[in-house]
Formats: C-alpha cells, sequence, structure tokens
C-alpha cells in the first residue's frame, strides 16, 4: 500500500513519543544516580543532572555487602545457563529427532509447567529444600531457578533442531558418527544462534529472580542482587535514593548491555516459541 | 522439581499445618478451604488478581499493537529503534519496582509533577500507597511498562510474517485499511495473538516482585493478589496449610482457564490452515 508522505511523517512522530515516554523511566534513573541527595528532593524536579558526579556509585561501591550480592548473582546466573543450555540441548534434541510414545504428552506437560503458581510449589519446595539441606545454598537456588527456565527453553531448542534437516544426521551417521557425535559435532555448531538466545533468555530470567532467592538464600552474605537491593533500599525509613538508583543502574547494566550485544538472537529466541511452534 | 512439590501442596491444603505443629500436621477437615470460602477472603484475593491481570494485559495488548502496526510500516531504522522498545523489557523486575516508586514519591516524584504541570492533577502531592485505586493503577504502570516490549514484540513478528500477497489481494479487491486488518491481519496472526496474550496472562498471574515491593500488597490488602496471598500466609503467618489451601484453589482456575485457552488455539490453527 502507497501512503502519503504527511501520514508518514505524523506516524514516525507518534512512535518517536511513544518510544520517549517508554525510555523516560530509564533516563530519570541514570541522571537520579548521578545527582546528590539534596538535588533530588526538589520540587520542581531536575530534568538535568545537576552537580553530576558520580558519589552516588563510589558510596555504594564501598560497601562490601553490594559486591558480594552482584557475584552471588553471577555465579547463580551463569551456573543456571549452563546447566540449563546442556539439558535443554539434550531433552530438546531427543524430543525432535527421536519417536516414542507419549512424546505430545510429555512436550505439553513441559509447557503446562510454565503455568504453574510458583509460590505455591515454593512452600513445599521449602519443606523439601529443608529436608534436603539445600536452604541456603547455591546448589538449591540453581536447581530451583533451572527448572523454571527449563521449559521454554526446551521448546525454543527442539523449534531450532526440527528446522535441521534430518538427512545432515543422516549423511553423519553413514561417515560413521554415533548419536553423540551427532548432535555435538553436527547440530551443536548448526544451532548456535538458537543455543545463544536459551543462553541469554536464561540468564535474563535468573538475573531478574527475587521470589527464589528470598526464600532459599537466608544467610546475609549469600543473596543475590535483587533481594539485597530490595532489602536494604526498601525499607520504610531509608531516604538514600541516590544510592538506591546508582545500585540500580548497576543491577540493570549487564542485562541491558548483554542485549544490546547479543538483541538479534534474543528476539529471534523471545519470538521462536510462539510464532513457530 | 514440579511433581512432588504440588503433591505435597495438594496433601497439605486439608492439613492443619502451622508453625507450632510443623513436623506432625492434623487433618482438619477441609477447613482451609471452608474458612477461605466463607470469609470470601479467596474472592477478594481473586478479584484483585484479575482486576491486575485484565487491566495490564489489556493495555498490553492495544499499546503493544499500535507500536507493532506503527514499527511495521517501512521505517528505516526498524532494527534500532525496536531495539530501544525493548529495553524496559530486561531491566530486572525489583529494579523496575524500585524505580517507579522512587518516580510516584509523593512529595518529590517526577511523575506527581508532570501529571501537575499538564494538569491532569490539582494536586503535586498525590499519595499513591495510600489509596487503594491509585495503588492497583501505581502496579499496572510498573507491569505494563516492563512487559509491554514483549507483547510488542511479539506482534511485529506475527505482523511481518502476514503473507503480502493476501493483504495486496484484498486491496485490489477494494477493502479499505481496517477492513485489511480486520479480515485479513487479524486473521492471520491470531495464533500469535493467542500465544503472546497467554504467556502475558500467566506472567501476570504469577506476578510477585513487582506488587511485593511495591506496595507489598497494601494498602490494606487492595493490592493482595493471588500470589501475595499465598505468599503471606506461608512466609509471614506460616499458616502453610492456608497458603497451600489458596495454591490449590489457584491451580484448579489456571487448569479451566488453560483448556478454555487451548479450545480457542486449536481453533484458531484450525480455522487458518
Amino acid at each position: 500500500m502507497i501512503e502519503s508522505s504527511g501520514s508518514k511523517i505524523i506516524k514516525v512522530f507518534v512512535l518517536l513519543l511513544v518510544l520517549a515516554a517508554m525510555l523516560l523511566p530509564v533516563y530519570w534513573a541514570i541522571i537520579s544516580s548521578l545527582m546528590p541527595n539534596a538535588f533530588l528532593f526538589s520540587l520542581p524536579p531536575h530534568f538535568s543532572p545537576l552537580g553530576g558526579s558520580l558519589a552516588n556509585y563510589a558510596r555504594v561501591l564501598k560497601d562490601v555487602r553490594y559486591l558480594v550480592y552482584f557475584g552471588n548473582s553471577l555465579l547463580v546466573s551463569l551456573c543456571t545457563v549452563a546447566l540449563c543450555i546442556i539439558t535443554s540441548l539434550l531433552s530438546g534434541y531427543a524430543l525432535s529427532r527421536f519417536r516414542f510414545r507419549g512424546k505430545n504428552a510429555i512436550i505439553v506437560a513441559i509447557l503446562s509447567v510454565q503455568m504453574f503458581p510458583i509460590v505455591a510449589i515454593l512452600i513445599s519446595l521449602y519443606a523439601f529444600f529443608n529436608e534436603w539441606r539445600l536452604l541456603n545454598t547455591y546448589v538449591g537456588l540453581i536447581i530451583s531457578d533451572t527448572t523454571f527456565c527449563l521449559p521454554l527453553s526446551i521448546v525454543m531448542l527442539k523449534s531450532y533442531i526440527d528446522t535441521i534437516p534430518v538427512s545432515l544426521d543422516e549423511a553423519a551417521k553413514i561417515d560413521g558418527c554415533g548419536r553423540t557425535r551427532i548432535l555435538i559435532d553436527v547440530l551443536v555448531p548448526t544451532i548456535v544462534p538458537g543455543i545463544l538466545a536459551v543462553g541469554v533468555f536464561t540468564f535474563l530470567k535468573t538475573w531478574d529472580d527475587f521470589l527464589f532467592a528470598l526464600i532459599i538464600m537466608q544467610s546475609d552474605w549469600k543473596k543475590t542482587l535483587p533481594v539485597g537491593l530490595a532489602q536494604s533500599f526498601l525499607g520504610e525509613f531509608v531516604h538514600d535514593y541516590g544510592g538506591m538508583m546508582a545500585m540500580s543502574v548497576g543491577a540493570s547494566l549487564p542485562v541491558v548491555l548483554l542485549f544490546i550485544l547479543l538483541q538479534r538472537y534474543m528476539i529471534s529466541g523471545m519470538t521462536a516459541g510462539a510464532v513457530k511452534g | 522439581m514440579i511433581v512432588l512439590p504440588i503433591a505435597r501442596g495438594i496433601v497439605v491444603s486439608f492439613y492443619d499445618c502451622q508453625l507450632s505443629n510443623l513436623k506432625n500436621p492434623v487433618w482438619n477437615a477441609f477447613e482451609n478451604y471452608r474458612r477461605l470460602f466463607r470469609s470470601g477472603q479467596i474472592f477478594s484475593y481473586l478479584k484483585t488478581t484479575l482486576i491486575f491481570v485484565c487491566s495490564t494485559v489489556g493495555i498490553q495488548f492495544i499499546i503493544g499493537m499500535c507500536i507493532a502496526l506503527l514499527l511495521n510500516m517501512d521505517v528505516a531504522s526498524r532494527g534500532v529503534l525496536r531495539g530501544l522498545f525493548v529495553i524496559p523489557w530486561t531491566i530486572p523486575s525489583v529494579v523496575v519496582a524500585i524505580l517507579w516508586k522512587w518516580m510516584l514519591q509523593p512529595q518529590f516524584g517526577m511523575l506527581n509533577f508532570l501529571l501537575f504541570k499538564t494538569g491532569l492533577s490539582h494536586t503535586v502531592n498525590i499519595a499513591w500507597a495510600q489509596d487503594s485505586m491509585l495503588s492497583m493503577v501505581s502496579i499496572v504502570l510498573a507491569a505494563l511498562w516492563k512487559e509491554l516490549p514483549y507483547m510488542m514484540v511479539m506482534l511485529l513478528a506475527g505482523l511481518q510474517s502476514v503473507d503480502q500477497s493476501l493483504i495486496e489481494a484484498a486491496s485490489i479487491e477494494g477493502a479499505n485499511r481496517p477492513q485489511v486488518f480486520r479480515y485479513v491481519t487479524i486473521p492471520s496472526i491470531r495464533p500469535v495473538i493467542v500465544a503472546a496474550v497467554w504467556i502475558s496472562i500467566m506472567d501476570n498471574f504469577q506476578m510477585f516482585t513487582i506488587i511485593f515491593n511495591m506496595t507489598g500488597g497494601g494498602p490494606v490488602e487492595a493490592t493482595t493478589t493471588l500470589s501475595l496471598a499465598t505468599y503471606k500466609s506461608a512466609f509471614t503467618a506460616y499458616d502453610f496449610g492456608r497458603a497451600s489451601a489458596i495454591g490449590v484453589v489457584w491451580m484448579v482456575i489456571l487448569i479451566v482457564a488453560a483448556i478454555y485457552f487451548n479450545r480457542l488455539g486449536a481453533r484458531s490453527t484450525a480455522n487458518y490452515q
């Protein structure tokens, strides 16, 4: 359809306006993190960083706890990503290539896991972890996070493997490859975008996780960033908004950067499950 | 990891299981359920959840569709624009909660100031957290801001997969823009719409982080959704029986909804394949 250039200009204008509204909170977080608290509590608010300095960041970084939270989050997220990729690669392969009874039932069951209320499951999980001595351990948190990232990862990788023709497998088989070799040497290199998408997706979800970490990690030194952030800044009488915003920007930076770097894979991954499957 | 906790949850929901008798729960003959229903609390939690889910998902869908349609035209830098739109989605929920709490801060909040300046509000000190209606609005705003990009990206991907020749054919037949949209575009992306809306409903039904950190379920119980209610009964009141009972009711509702949605999805693929 041919559009008049006038209506197109209006549309682009509207688009940019909506974009500005969407990004305003991000801008607000950044400039708040750059201003000393005295400037934050003023009316009218300053819309440009007055007396901009990195003092808030320096103050927050001096507190060792935040570095520990950051490290914990990184450790848990990376382990979850690794575990999730390995598991979903194997199960995605099995679901895509093998034919067996009840396959569809398994896929439906995997997908329905996503909708079960996490809070309700956590109550019993808490009791189990208490018996198994997994409370307050990294292993406990990593297992829980993995469980809830897996359904989507499995379906995503399955749909990626589905797009690779079976003839490639067969050719490798004729050349004398076993199942493991086919998976590692033939399939994995061809579905790198899918694996990256699953990786970034899992990282984002785990980095974002609040509920599991809140209940499983109880000692202060094992808390992850979201829990640490919420518990140190969301108290009734906390007024260090500058430090709070500095920490928030710091906590968002890794995921936003990761997203910008791997945007292409991410967006194909976000839509893969729904549009193709 | 999944089946075991669910089974145990169902069992516990029939017992009197509190902190005082954690080790030896007592069978209390549906008392957990009876109390929930008799006091009507379960209905109020459900109502709050539905208000939150419907308004978030509904607004998200409408705005998401508008942005997706705008981005679907020939914009020179669609990739960059789309990337910029998605940034809020990557920001951790806790940060989203903190950020919106700061923007809605009653005395020095930026949003209050903007509302006042644009004449939408006659006072510059709106106490968002004190009013039950406004606190609901505030959590919807925050959730909307975070999740809108996901909806938009899904719908955009759907729109781009629409067969252009169908649209051309329809225009040649004399269909105007709204008609093309209604009778060609919507039907061809219907599976995507069903999937995107369903994912969004699921996410918001579960929503805990933003609500917990922004309002904590308050004021009084105005924003206590099912997930907040379950959490509070289990980990604040330590009444695991009651919490599990809420969880079970919630699961039943979800299963019914899932079956209904599955039919909807199945019908849409059957019609347009």
